[in-house]
């Protein structure tokens, strides 16, 4: 069994026209690209939306990619311009009142059957949700550079290039957000203890 | 949350987490309590927001899809072969073409345009003279003008029961559109050619083909073409004036009055005439 091609290959075979190797390229990107678009947008619709159109951007800008960055740090940066295009969208979009973009896990949870692993899940959901929400408070010049750094593992030279940012910025910003998502999160925390231990007038 | 000042613990536990730590600020950070809970803190912190749900498969391949079906289309697009290979944005090429290919397209090119602009031409003036009423030129006469001065002329039957060609054919169902070309002096005249259908020895009867005139001779003698109205039958009185050996050649405005050019073909004398027989002027 041949070996599989890696990224540089697959690209100049797309570059090419092989059909099959973009598609091969793609399927092995695009659950890090939704995942980005996921974190930088903060719900599952609008991060469908804008991976979507970051595969559609790579497609037509595939023939002007030169190999000089890897194929994933491209692909992420194109993921995050179209991850803010869709908050920019977003952000001039009305609000209807009754619907909210606000996650899959909320839209998905009424659908999926009860089993024994159930209790497990709505941890998991409780900490995504509790992430969620702290990266979305997360002003966006400290969340985009955290999400580069722990969803797309780029390091700070591929964070300061995708961002067009010096590196001593990517690597302060990072430390500041994750310094402001860890206080975030333990007040969270805090506040869900102490709610959860408040004694009821029942007790 | 908007706390983002950088306190000193936050960027050497982040630093180091990312190992961007040189080894003494490594050891500084193990030698420290709050350091190390510090990291250990960001390092759940970076767990968790790594761990994102994968998306539905469904999700997936639409998004691909339709990516792959972008990629169809640009592939589909002409050039698209070149600028791929080349590693160069995708630009349309143009197909290489011969020269006499670029030739053809050249001229099939130049003639639409001059159709069209002949249409548009005679369109405008058609509509120009529908509108215009008692100021048209010495040119423009109705057809009821025509049958009157037919009839007063005695025009014979042959002649009587053609109508006048048109070079553009029929405009608004009945309506037939005469072209007669302006002429000024005798040499315009004689540089009349004779209709194809003469020259052939034909005919000489005055019918549509006949009497047609080809847009390019007017521009070959530099005269300008003038149309008529629109007319439901348009007689020309003045063929009851020619001669036995006369040939018509076209319908033509010398000097203002409405004529018809006629040839001899034994003498090669060209002739204005008008509807009443005046000779008009005379080219050998």
């Amino acid at each position: 069994m041949a070996a599989p091609l890696d990224d540089r290959a697959l690209v100049a075979a797309a570059q090419g026209g092989d059909r099959g190797a973009l598609d091969q390229l793609f399927r092995r990107h695009y659950d890090r690209v939704h995942a980005v678009c996921r974190r930088i947008t903060g719900n599952e619709a609008d991060a469908a939306d804008a991976a979507q159109e970051a595969m559609i951007a790579m497609v037509r800008g595939l023939a002007r990619f030169d190999g000089r960055a890897s194929f994933g740090t491209w692909a992420y940066r194109i993921a995050t311009n179209a991850s803010l295009d869709e908050l920019r969208r977003r952000r001039r979009r009305p609000v209807v009142a009754g619907r909210d973009r606000s996650g899959d896990e909320g839209h998905h949870e009424p659908h999926e059957p009860v089993d024994p692993a159930a209790g497990m899940r709505i941890d998991q959901l409780s900490d995504r949700m509790a992430i969620d929400a702290a990266l979305a408070a997360l002003p966006e010049d400290f969340r985009v550079p955290v999400v580069l750094r722990d969803v797309a593992d780029l390091d700070y030279a591929e964070i300061a290039a995708v961002l067009d940012i010096p590196v001593g910025t990517v690597k302060s910003r990072i430390a500041r957000g994750r310094g402001m998502l860890a206080t975030t999160i333990s007040r969270a925390d805090g506040n869900h203890t102490a709610t959860s231990h408040r004694p009821t007038t029942a007790d | 949350m908007h706390d983002d000042s950088l306190h000193p613990h936050h960027e050497l536990a982040s630093a180091y987490l990312d190992g961007d730590l040189a080894e003494v600020e490594r050891a500084q950070v193990h030698a420290s309590p709050e350091l190390t809970e510090l990291v250990a803190s960001f390092r759940t912190l970076r767990s968790g927001v790594a761990d994102v749900a994968p998306p539905a498969a469904s999700q997936r391949d639409a998004a691909i899809a339709a990516a792959l079906a972008e990629f169809d289309t640009l592939q589909a697009a002409p050039g698209a072969d070149d600028a791929t290979a080349t590693g160069q944005a995708t630009t349309h090429i143009a197909p290489v073409l011969s020269l006499a290919a670029r030739r053809k397209r050249m001229y099939t090119f130049i003639s639409a345009a001059a159709a069209v602009l002949l249409v548009g031409v005679v369109g405008m003036s058609v509509l120009k003279n529908a509108g215009s009423g008692d100021d048209e030129s010495a040119a423009v006469t109705s057809s009821k003008d025509f049958s009157a001065e037919s009839n007063s002329a005695g025009a014979p039957a042959e002649v009587t029961g053609d109508r006048v060609a048109s070079t553009i054919g029929s405009i608004g169902g009945d309506q037939v559109v005469t072209v007669a070309l302006q002429i000024d002096d005798p040499a315009g005249l004689a540089a009349l050619p004779l209709p194809a259908a003469d020259a052939d020895g034909g005919t000489q009867e005055a019918t549509a083909d006949s009497m047609s005139v080809e847009p390019g001779a007017s521009d070959t003698l530099g005269t300008t073409e003038t149309m008529l109205a629109p007319t439901a039958s348009y007689f020309r009185p003045a063929m009851a004036c020619l001669g036995p050996n006369q040939v018509f050649l076209a319908d033509i405005i010398y000097q203002g009055t409405l004529a018809i050019a006629v040839r001899d073909t034994v003498t090669g004398v060209t002739t204005a005439i008008d509807d009443n027989c005046t000779v008009l002027a005379t080219a050998p």
